[in-house]
C-alpha cells in the first residue's frame, strides 16, 4: 500500500523538525522521515550557540540576525522552556594582531547593521571575570546566545505533533523516483508518493541526493568538544569556544577535521580542546571533565546556506546548511512561505543552488 | 525496590514503582524512562538526548542496564538486540589539567611500542 502526502521532509534535525512545526502552524500534515530520531545527528552533538557576531558577508548576517529576532518568538510559540538565554556574546583576542583583525571584522559587521563593539582588556574582564586576564581586549556583541538543542528538536517535534505532522522514526529511504510530477519513496516502513520533497538531512544530504542523482555540494567536518562537571555560575556570556549550560556544566571547544561521517573522538584532539578552555577560563584547570563528545556539521562548499528548490526538480526542495541550530527558526519560516506560496518574504536568492556549477548530475 | 539487583541481572524490577529512580545524576524516575520510549526511543542513546539519562558523571554506569531492560520490556526487541550506549573518554571524570599537555598523555595516545 502507498502513502500518499503532499509533503515529505527527509531528516529530522533541527532544520527538518523547524520546518515541520511551521509547515504545520499553516495548516499542512506534513511526513516527516528519519533513519534515527529526531535530534540524534548533528543538532544532538553541537555547541548549540545561537550566534551571528563573526557572520560574514553582510547578507548572511543580516540573514542569521534575523533567525536570532525570531527566537523568543518562537519559544514562546513552542509554549516549552528551551533553554534559549540571549547571553550576549564575546570573540576574545590574546594579542594585538588578533585585536586588529577583531576591530576590522567589527567595522565590518556594524556597516551590516549588527549592534556590535570592540572591549578593552579591562572592560571585557569586567563584562566576564572569568576570563584569562592575559586576554588584550574582545568583540562583543548582545544578540549572541544559545539554546539547549535537545530540548529545542523535542519542543519543534512535539509542536509539528500537535500541529498534525507525521514523523517515520527509524525509516532508512531506500530509493526515490520522480514519477508523474510526484515522488515515489521506497522506505524501510513502506512506499511513500509525495507532491512535495523536502531534503533537510545535513550531513547524511550526499546519501539523499544520491537517491535523486544529485551530487551535493557540501563538505564535512568534525567537531570535538569537552564537557565538565555541574559548576556553579562561573561564565555569563557566550563566549567564542565556550559556554555554561542550566545545569551548570560547560561546554567547550571547537574543532575541524575532514573525517566523513566518524563521530568518534581523538586524544590528540581532546589535548588541545583542553588548552583552548584552560586559555579561555583558567579556573578550568581544577574541574572534572565528565565527556568529549564530536558532532559532524555539514558545511556548503562556499560556506553559505543551501536553501530553495532543486534545480531541475520540480517539487524539490533542499534547506542544508552549517549552523542548523542558529538559522533553525528563520529556515522554518521562509521554507514554510515558499512551500505554501511559492514565494519567501526574504530573498533566498544569496542561498539558491544553482550557484554551485557541479550540483547537478 | 532493589534496583541493584535490577542493574546485575538486566531484569526491570517487577512492580514498576513509577517514581522508582532509574538515573541517580540526572534524577530520572521510572515514568520518564518510559515516556521516551512511548515518544518514540529505541536506543539508549535517544533516551539520553530525550531525558539526559546517562549524561550525568556516571555516564551510564549506574543505570544502563536498567533501561536497556526497560526498552526490551516496552518494545518487545530481545535484550540481546540491542545496542549499547557509545562509550566515549573519559570513562570516569578526569581533572581537567590531566588532560592538558601531550606528555603526560603519551603513554596512553601513543600505543603499543614498536619493535
Amino acid at each position: 500500500m502507498t502513502r500518499h502526502v503532499e509533503i515529505a521532509i527527509l531528516g529530522a534535525g533541527a532544520v527538518g523538525t523547524s520546518i515541520a512545526f511551521h509547515l504545520a502552524q499553516e495548516g499542512k500534515n506534513p511526513l516527516v522521515i528519519d533513519r534515527g530520531f529526531p535530534g540524534g545527528g548533528t543538532s544532538g552533538a553541537t555547541a548549540a550557540w545561537v550566534w551571528v557576531q563573526t557572520k560574514t558577508p553582510d547578507h548572511y548576517a543580516q540573514f542569521t540576525a534575523a533567525s536570532i529576532d525570531l527566537y523568543p518568538i518562537l519559544t514562546r510559540r513552542l509554549g516549552m522552556d528551551i533553554e534559549y538565554h540571549r547571553t550576549g556574546g564575546i570573540s576574545v583576542a590574546f594579542s594585538d594582531t588578533e585585536i586588529a583583525e577583531l576591530s576590522h571584522l567589527a567595522d565590518q559587521q556594524r556597516r551590516a547593521g549588527l549592534p556590535v563593539s570592540m572591549l578593552s582588556r579591562e572592560d571585557t574582564l569586567r563584562l566576564e571575570p572569568a576570563l584569562n586576564p592575559a586576554l588584550t581586549g574582545a568583540m562583543y556583541c548582545p544578540l549572541d546566545g544559545n539554546v539547549n538543542p535537545f530540548r529545542l528538536v523535542s519542543a519543534l517535534r512535539q509542536g509539528a505533533l500537535a500541529g498534525g505532522a507525521e514523523f517515520w522514526t527509524h525509516t532508512d529511504v531506500i530509493a526515490i523516483e520522480p514519477r508523474g510530477g510526484r515522488y515515489r519513496l521506497s522506505t524501510s516502513r513502506g512506499l511513500v508518493e509525495a507532491e512535495t520533497l523536502v531534503l533537510s538531512a545535513g550531513p547524511w544530504s550526499s546519501q539523499v541526493g544520491a537517491l535523486l542523482g544529485i551530487t551535493m555540494p557540501v563538505k564535512l567536518s568534525r567537531g570535538q568538544m569537552l564537557v565538565t562537571e555541574p559548576l556553579p555560575p562561573l561564565v555569563r556570556h557566550t563566549i567564542q569556544g565556550l559556554r555554561q549550560q542550566d545545569n551548570g556544566e560547560i561546554l567547550f571547544g571547537y574543532s575541524h577535521e575532514e573525517v566523513g561521517l566518524d563521530t568518534r573522538t581523538t586524544l590528540e584532539i581532546i589535548h588541545e580542546v583542553a588548552q583552548v578552555g584552560v586559555r579561555l577560563v583558567p579556573a578550568l584547570r581544577h574541574v572534572h571533565i565528565v565527556r568529549a563528545f564530536a558532532g559532524v556539521r555539514v558545511i556548503p562548499n562556499d560556506g553559505l546556506p543551501i536553501l530553495g528548490r532543486i534545480p531541475g526538480m520540480d517539487g524539490a526542495f533542499i534547506a542544508v546548511t552549517h549552523s542548523g541550530i542558529t538559522l533553525s527558526p528563520i529556515i522554518g519560516e521562509v521554507m514554510t512561505e515558499l512551500l505554501v506560496s511559492g514565494r519567501s518574504s526574504v530573498s533566498l536568492d544569496p542561498y539558491a543552488m544553482e550557484r554551485f556549477t557541479e550540483a547537478r548530475s | 525496590m532493589n534496583t541493584d539487583e535490577g542493574n546485575r541481572t538486566g531484569q526491570a524490577p517487577a512492580d514498576h514503582d513509577p517514581w522508582l529512580i532509574v538515573c541517580r545524576c540526572e534524577e530520572l524516575y521510572w515514568v520518564d524512562i518510559v515516556e521516551a520510549i512511548r515518544a518514540g526511543a529505541r536506543t539508549l542513546d535517544e533516551i539520553k538526548r530525550l531525558t539526559r539519562c546517562g549524561m550525568g558523571p556516571c555516564q551510564w554506569k549506574g543505570c544502563w542496564s536498567t533501561v536497556a531492560a526497560m526498552i526490551a520490556e516496552e518494545t518487545g526487541v530481545p535484550l540481546a538486540e540491542l545496542a549499547p550506549p557509545r562509550i566515549r573518554a573519559p570513562v570516569r571524570p578526569v581533572r581537567l589539567d590531566a588532560l592538558l599537555t601531550a606528555d603526560q598523555a603519551a603513554g596512553l595516545g601513543a600505543g603499543p611500542p614498536e619493535d
